[in-house]
């Protein structure tokens, strides 16, 4: 980032820092001063508020530096201007290409991975994100990023409806299977759409066995060899499990 | 103990290892990932060593070790590869290697300079090794001297030192790093009254927040993001035949591999600067007191032989206040200390008691490491430099998966993940706003140490502050502090960027 | 395309194996043991050493897991709790555990639980080599004369050994300084250094110390003096008879599976332990690391634990650290 701009997010900064002092101080001087606490005598010199004290005085002070420093040279003032004009709301590619790789992290972890079998996570985390970048297309990353969104929307309207509720209770791998649909559908849709945008199809076989052999070995090497219970274990694993202990 | 026994003890280790086969593959298997890890540009040894840490955690505290630190040789000496082949350095430490390994490539040189590269690498790992023996008991003969508040005084070092680890930008954002880092460090129930902080009433806070989480959000989750934003791609890397280990060569340059070893091992010694600074003096050095400085920058031999000798050197360096303080001086060295604490060890003046030959395993191991090192990279380099046709836009992603296994897998709680991202975005904004992330780092390391040693100390003394002048330790350790922070006062361009320019300017002339 | 469908295809086929997954004879396959405290602890290597051996009485493999974390390894608690009671999770734990619910980390008592007792180390209250004082008797009378001056530490607040200091000061009258540590080995470290006095943690920690003369052992907090090496120390008790009112409070190292689980499957684990605990390997290893071995389960170990979770609950209560008041919990008073 270059000095100019540095200065104007150094502005936007300090603020936050200056509310997060006082947010901070606020909730250390909660904290027990005096009387006895956990067996201990408490006076000043002991109180667990003091590192926090600390701390929120430290941020303050750090706070107000950064907000004179970025008044003085300008950078508050660029940045009060720059609002004046209005916010300019073009995504630029590189943010754009932020977003797509947040958004399949978050439906990763907030999503998926709670809740749905943990190979079948990855598996689809790994065929969106490769996919989307791998091709190295612009506008192939926006469609498959609309298609992943749309699906990764309707999984979250099930579990917030409680739907995904009612559907395990009337076969248990219910979501497992709809995971398993979801990711066929994007590995079909994205060829579908590759090939019109001339996209050589070999990419996509790549993609594809990425994204089921990463997980096939990341799974058991956690769950047999370091005996990491993983995080929601549905059919895959299950799977799995029956043909570790056939062959044992 | 005498003379021998140490002796003894040390090449009971280097046995035990090579005896046992499982630890041997575990040796290589580590050096190898770390060589790989230290190439592709985008990772880092610092990363390569969180991930590890994850895998090892089952394993006993020695056979974890034997891992870690093959990483972190590894890893320094990986990224020599695409600083000679590319002309990228894989590693901030050996961007000074590019400055002459990739035109001795162009001459078609490539197998010469990685054969020096790798035997000078081995060579700096080994002559590090022999000082952290050395300097180890002298050290910890003070040991008894720690009390409380020298514990108080010696984490206060840590955090200050955060300060020097500056950013480009303004010097103070290190120090804003390291009080968000001693923030996170509060979180949870205080060690000594049980006192939830800032827990929000949430369950999930009260043991504070796991270590490798954040490690792995704040290092490993912006080096994503940047990649794939920018959309990293690897040109064609320069042709080699043969790695050639040309131990003539070495032969010719020995002042210069025991001046550059000397130069990082003092580096590496002093919190705050670490591998790549190393580097970088080292090859000004070289340049200063070579009979040829006119062949630096061109492709001169020596230079790339000055850089590695002393990146690798600095390992040996930093293990010494990180083992016999308990320090952290460098961010892989920061990672480090999490991975022993998760191990129930506690780097630090009371080391020696608490396990005795924990030092000369340690020895031992950086030993071997190097050695495995040397091997790989001679038989194993072309394999290596395979692994950089992968693309990024499906090497990311994996990494990716990585981070998240990584940080799910020590706590076994999904809620581990829960933070990590957030972190993560939030170490990407401080990144792109010039906040350095190590000053954070060391934060959430040593807040909590800081924290109950202070309080504690007092508790002892009944709120008074004059122990800290009466106590002959504590003493030195305040004068320490205090220079340091009016040091950093005037100065206020930080010491890498001056060192850098000092170099670059030898360069011009 | 097409071999996508043959996957699918084969993904469902084999998903209808998992429904008729078959109810053997327990076990059948291999036991989890979600250990709450970390690897290398005294737990962890009792609960290890066990395992092994019960292993071969089950003829299975036992999984040790560790997952540390929370508030008195409520983290690794509530995840055992958390998985079905078919006797194929059971869960790692120490005596620190009890308090797990009134520091509001786990929502149930104890007696959701049914406990097998390893052991534990009992323990030891030893001054520092250069200390002015040769017997508890010395000690005592020091600490009364000039009460809360007298520096002791005794791992963390809220620990056992923490409970065990409360104890001897209510036995004895005496009053110390209380200084709170991380843990039993940085207050021996501390005890070394000259920081604190008195140090009271378990033989089997302190053991090194005192036969490398770095700690002068004065007595145990349990009704029989303690032969360590030929070294043997008294008990605290035969000086101060008021301490048997509150002590001894000790260490008891174990695991436990749900208590609704079946009772044939309880019975398969009871047998395989008792076996386990009177295996060579767990003897030797209780008499060189000075844990007393128990083998305690079923009613036995359920009531020692009551007395733990009662006594601990109520003393942080005391201390002003229970975040859950214990009577809602209906935890009864000591």
């Amino acid at each position: 980032m270059e000095e100019k701009k540095l200065r104007q997010y150094d502005f936007i900064t300090s603020i936050f820092l200056l509310c997060f002092g006082v947010w901070e101080l606020a909730q250390a001087f909660k904290m027990p001063m005096k009387d006895s606490y956990g067996g201990v005598q408490s006076v000043w010199y002991v109180s667990p508020a003091l590192l926090p004290l600390f701390v929120g005085g430290g941020i303050l002070l750090l706070g107000t530096i950064l907000l004179i420093n970025s008044i003085k040279t300008g950078g508050a003032a660029d940045l009060i201007n720059a609002l004046k004009k209005g916010w300019n709301f073009k995504v630029s590619t590189p943010v754009s290409r932020i977003l797509t790789v947040v958004l399949g992290l978050f439906t990763l972890i907030y999503l998926f991975i709670p809740r749905i079998d943990f190979y079948l996570s990855l598996a689809l985390f790994l065929f969106y994100v490769c996919a989307a970048f791998y091709p190295d297309n612009e506008n192939f990353r926006v469609k498959i990023t609309i298609r992943y969104l749309a699906g990764s929307l309707v999984f979250l309207l099930l579990f917030i409806s409680g739907l995904g509720r009612v559907l395990q209770d009337l076969l248990k791998y219910n979501l497992d299977i709809l995971t398993l649909a979801f990711i066929i559908y994007l590995n079909v849709s994205a060829r579908h759409v590759g090939r019109m945008m001339a996209i050589d199809h070999r990419k996509f076989r790549t993609v594809t066995i990425i994204s089921l052999v990463v997980p096939l070995i990341l799974c058991p090497l956690f769950r047999y060899f370091l005996l990491v219970p993983l995080p929601y274990e549905g059919g895959i694993i299950k799977l799995m499990n029956l043909a570790y202990y056939a062959l044992r | 103990m005498g003379f021998l026994e140490p002796l003894q003890i040390f090449f009971m280790n280097i046995a035990g290892i090579l005896c046992n086969p499982v630890t041997l593959l575990i040796l290589f298997g580590s050096v190898v990932m770390g060589i790989i890890f230290g190439a592709t540009p985008g990772l880092t040894a610092t990363l390569g060593v969180a991930l590890l840490t994850t895998l090892t955690y089952g394993m006993n505290a020695s056979t974890a070790m034997v891992a870690l630190m093959g990483i972190y040789v590894g890893g320094v000496y990986g990224g020599s590869y695409t600083s000679i082949l590319v002309n990228i350095p894989g590693t901030a430490a050996s961007a000074a290697t590019a400055l002459d390994g990739y035109p001795l490539a162009c001459k078609g040189q490539a197998g010469r300079a990685l054969g020096l590269t790798t035997t000078a690498s081995a060579i700096g790992t080994f002559i590090g090794m022999i000082f952290v023996v050395l300097l180890s008991p002298v050290i910890s003969a003070l040991a008894l001297e720690f009390t409380s508040f020298e514990f108080f005084l010696l984490a206060l070092f840590g955090i200050v030192i955060s300060g020097t680890l500056t950013s480009q930008d303004l010097v103070y954002k290190g120090w804003i790093a390291g009080f968000i880092g001693l923030f996170l460090a509060t979180i949870g129930r205080d060690s000594l009254q049980f006192f939830p902080r800032y827990t929000f009433g949430m369950t999930e806070l009260d043991g504070g927040l796991d270590l490798v989480p954040v490690l792995i959000g704040a290092f490993g989750i912006p080096q994503i993001i940047q990649t794939i934003r920018d959309n990293f791609k690897i040109e064609e890397t320069k042709k080699f035949k043969r790695i050639l280990p040309d131990f003539k060569t070495i032969g010719h340059n020995v002042p210069t591999i025991i001046r550059s070893s000397l130069i990082g091992v003092g580096i590496g010694a002093v919190p705050g600067i670490g591998e790549d600074i190393a580097g970088w003096v080292s090859y000004g050095t070289a340049k200063k007191t070579s009979k040829h400085p006119e062949e630096f920058g061109k492709g001169s031999v020596e230079a790339v032989i000055s850089t590695e000798t002393a990146n690798n050197s600095c390992i040996g360096g930093a293990m010494i206040p990180l083992l016999n303080l308990g320090i952290p001086g460098s961010p892989p060295a920061a990672m480090l200390l999490g991975a022993l604490m998760l191990h129930g060890i506690q780097p630090g003046p009371m080391l020696n008691f608490d396990n005795p030959t924990f030092i000369l395993e340690i020895t031992a191991i950086l030993l071997l490491a190097s050695v495995a090192m040397w091997v790989c990279g001679i038989l194993l380099a072309k394999q290596f430099v395979k692994v950089l046709r992968v693309p990024t836009s499906l090497f990311m992603p994996i990494i990716a998966v990585l981070c998240i296994i990584g940080s799910y897998a020590l706590g076994t709680r999904v809620f581990n993940l829960y933070l990590m991202l957030p972190i993560g975005i939030i170490a990407y904004f401080l990144t792109e706003m010039k906040y350095p992330i190590a000053p954070l780092i060391i934060g959430v390391i040593l807040g909590d140490m800081c924290d109950q040693n202070l309080r504690r100390a007092l508790m002892v003394s009944q709120g008074s502050f004059t122990p800290i002048f009466t106590r002959p330790v504590s003493l030195v350790l305040f004068l320490v502090i205090v220079v340091m922070v009016l040091s950093q006062i005037p100065f206020i361009r930080n010491f890498q960027v001056k060192m850098k320019n000092r170099t670059l300017k030898l360069l011009r002339r | 395309m097409k071999k996508i469908m043959v996957l699918l295809f084969c993904l469902l086929a084999a998903a209808g194996m998992v429904f008729a997954e078959g109810q053997g004879d327990y076990p059948e396959r291999d036991i989890t043991n979600v250990l709450v405290w970390g690897a290398g602890g005294g737990t962890d290597t009792c609960n290890r050493v066990v395992m092994a051996e019960m292993a071969k009485e089950l003829g299975v493999n036992i999984n040790v897991v560790n997952k540390p974390g929370g508030v008195a390894g409520s983290v690794g608690m509530s995840d055992a709790f958390a998985r079905a009671d078919d006797g194929y999770t059971i869960c790692g734990l120490s005596e620190s555990c009890v308090t797990s619910a009134v520091m509001g980390g786990f929502p149930e008592r104890m007696n959701v639980w049914d406990f097998f007792i390893i052991g534990g180390s009992p323990d030891i209250v030893s001054v520092t080599p250069d200390a002015p004082f040769d017997t508890i008797a010395d000690l005592v009378e020091a600490a009364k004369a000039a009460p809360g001056t007298i520096r002791a530490g005794a791992g963390g607040a809220g620990s056992i050994h923490h409970l065990n200091l409360l104890a001897f000061e209510n036995g004895t009258g005496a009053q110390f300084n209380f200084i709170p540590y991380d843990g039993s080995a940085p207050s021996q470290n501390a005890a070394m250094t000259g920081e604190i006095t008195v140090v009271i943690t378990s033989v089997a920690e302190q053991a090194q110390l005192i036969r490398g003369g770095k700690l002068k052992p004065l007595g145990m907090l349990v009704p029989d003096e303690f032969d360590l090496e030929g070294t043997v120390i008294p008990s605290a008790f035969d000086d101060y008879a008021a301490l048997s009112e509150f002590l001894p409070i000790s260490q008891a190292i174990g695991f436990a599976i749900h208590k609704t689980a079946d009772d044939a499957i309880k019975t398969k684990l009871r047998n395989a332990f008792t076996v386990a605990m009177n295996s060579d390997a767990v003897v030797e290893f209780g008499k060189k690391n000075f844990y007393i071995l128990s083998g305690a389960y079923g009613e036995e170990a359920n009531k020692v634990f009551d007395s733990l979770e009662s006594n601990f609950a109520w003393t942080l209560k005391e201390l002003g650290a229970a975040k859950v008041d214990p009577s809602s919990l209906g935890i009864p008073r000591p």
